[in-house]
């Protein structure tokens, strides 16, 4: 395959942003995974011949609002929790006892030869109050700038698999959290609104229409030569069911 | 303005050391990580489950959903008071029907585009192993320019992960093809074997958002 094409680059970018960098994929693929599935959900919709155009009118911008704040949704609190986990762990807030020892052995060349011990919480940035805003110093960069053979042997096999661990776990956390408590409350919410304001909608027709209708029963003959022909009020009674 | 910072290291301070030769007025330097109170070190039970958990891949992550929504999602709609008591039951066996089958779909395409598909057209298992390796096409495969060889370890671990990357993003990709036909034929034969009886209804209207987001 041609190296510049836009596969090529496509893929280039995924392995630039999601290989290294677990907690990044699960939330883009999650959000990319509701957007899909909000699309195949409306060509359900638009394809279902057992709807009308009106339903479809209806469920359309439906799915659409719906799929909008699923999406949203996921994407903060997976975004929320990954960020916590990525900091406990690259932060030194957290860690093991075999690499807390390693953190006070292994030496870093490129930063003035100091253990990661020594180095950790170092640099960080406050403001005008001495509050901290950022934390600078950053482990897994530096695990990965370590010589080869250092990372080999030590510390990168035993700091990766831990940091791994911890982003999953805090990026599941919060995608259950999204998906499976908030989630299904906001919808349900939004929907009950929507088809409460439908059937509001459809009743004030009804009721609209009903007093459209002609008092005169359609077998007497007209007083009014331009009054409209109108059937009787009963045909115009709307369907309170809502098929959704 | 210029700041004084006092020398001074004590636990009072929550192990803050502030120089006043402080290269730049607004950074500060912090005690090591031994000797931070606020640092935790977690047990040999948290290790190995952490470490373990990294190894999981994305099918895990939607089993880990799908059977928490399979566990609570029903009982959502079986406690829902917006609708008459025989609705609620029948909503109840749909939701964990829809989501029985939508999770399993899930993880199913996800595995197999992961573990069979991926590998044929990125880096294969061989490569990663640092073994002669049989060539097959590199659709998926990230270019040589942009994956650091020097560090092997970092290196393998990468290109695992680029792999179940590309599996799961075609899975996707893949599920939105499979999707509406599923969902189709799910809801007809849900319709058919869970239905409601309207005599028994209040003609109120029937919420069902069980199966949004089951990719």
């Amino acid at each position: 395959m041609n190296e510049s094409s836009f596969m090529k680059t496509v893929v280039n970018k995924a392995y630039t942003n999601f290989s290294q960098n677990p907690g990044n994929f699960l939330l883009w693929s999650g959000s990319i995974g509701w957007v899909a599935s909000c699309i195949s959900q409306l060509v359900a919709i638009a394809n279902n011949d057992k709807l009308t155009g009106k339903q479809k009118k209806f469920l359309i911008p439906q799915e659409i609002t719906d799929g909008v704040v699923n999406t949203l949704l996921f994407a903060v609190f997976t975004r929320s929790f990954t960020k916590i986990g990525e900091k406990l762990v690259h932060n030194g807030k957290i860690a093991t006892k075999t690499l807390a020892d390693l953190y006070k052995t292994t030496k870093v060349p490129h930063l003035g030869n100091k253990t990661i011990d020594e180095l950790i919480g170092t640099e960080v940035e406050v403001d005008k109050n001495g509050k901290k805003v950022k934390q600078l110093f950053h482990i897994g960069d530096t695990v990965n700038k370590l010589d080869p053979t250092e990372a080999e042997n030590g510390i990168s096999k035993k700091y990766w698999p831990f940091a791994t661990g911890v982003v999953f776990t805090f990026s599941t956390l919060g995608s259950v959290i999204s998906c499976d408590a908030v989630t299904p409350f906001v919808r349900n919410k939004i929907a009950s609104h929507q088809q409460k304001k439908a059937l509001a909608k459809e009743q004030a027709l009804g009721q609209n229409e009903v007093k459209t209708v002609s008092p005169i029963a359609p077998t007497q003959p007209l007083q009014n030569p331009y009054q409209p022909k109108t059937p009787l009020a009963s045909a115009y009674r709307p369907n309170g069911s809502m098929k959704i | 303005m210029t700041l004084n910072f006092p020398i001074v290291a004590n636990s009072q301070t929550n192990g803050v050391i502030k120089h006043n030769n402080s290269p730049a007025l607004n950074t500060q330097k912090q005690v090591s990580f031994g000797e931070n109170p606020k640092t935790k070190i977690v047990g040999d039970f948290a290790e190995s489950a952490f470490t373990r958990l990294g190894r999981q891949k994305t099918p895990f992550n939607r089993a880990v959903i799908g059977f928490v929504a399979i566990a609570t999602q029903p009982w959502i709609d079986l406690f829902n008071k917006d609708v008459d008591e025989d609705t609620r039951k029948t909503a109840c066996l749909r939701t964990a029907a829809k989501l029985g089958i939508g999770t399993a779909t899930g993880i199913a395409v996800r595995k197999f585009f992961i573990d069979f598909v991926a590998p044929k057209f990125s880096v294969t298992s061989d490569e990663l192993k640092n073994k002669p390796h049989k060539s097959y096409h590199d659709w998926l495969k990230p270019s040589e320019s942009i994956v650091s060889t020097k560090n092997f370890e970092m290196m393998k671990r990468t290109l695992s992960k680029h792999r179940e990357v590309c599996g799961t993003f075609v899975a996707i990709a893949a599920m939105m093809l499979t999707d509406p036909p599923l969902t189709l034929l799910t809801t007809n034969f849900l319709n058919k074997h869970f239905k409601v009886d309207k005599s028994k209804t209040n003609n109120s209207p029937k919420i069902d958002n069980s199966t949004k987001g089951d990719k």
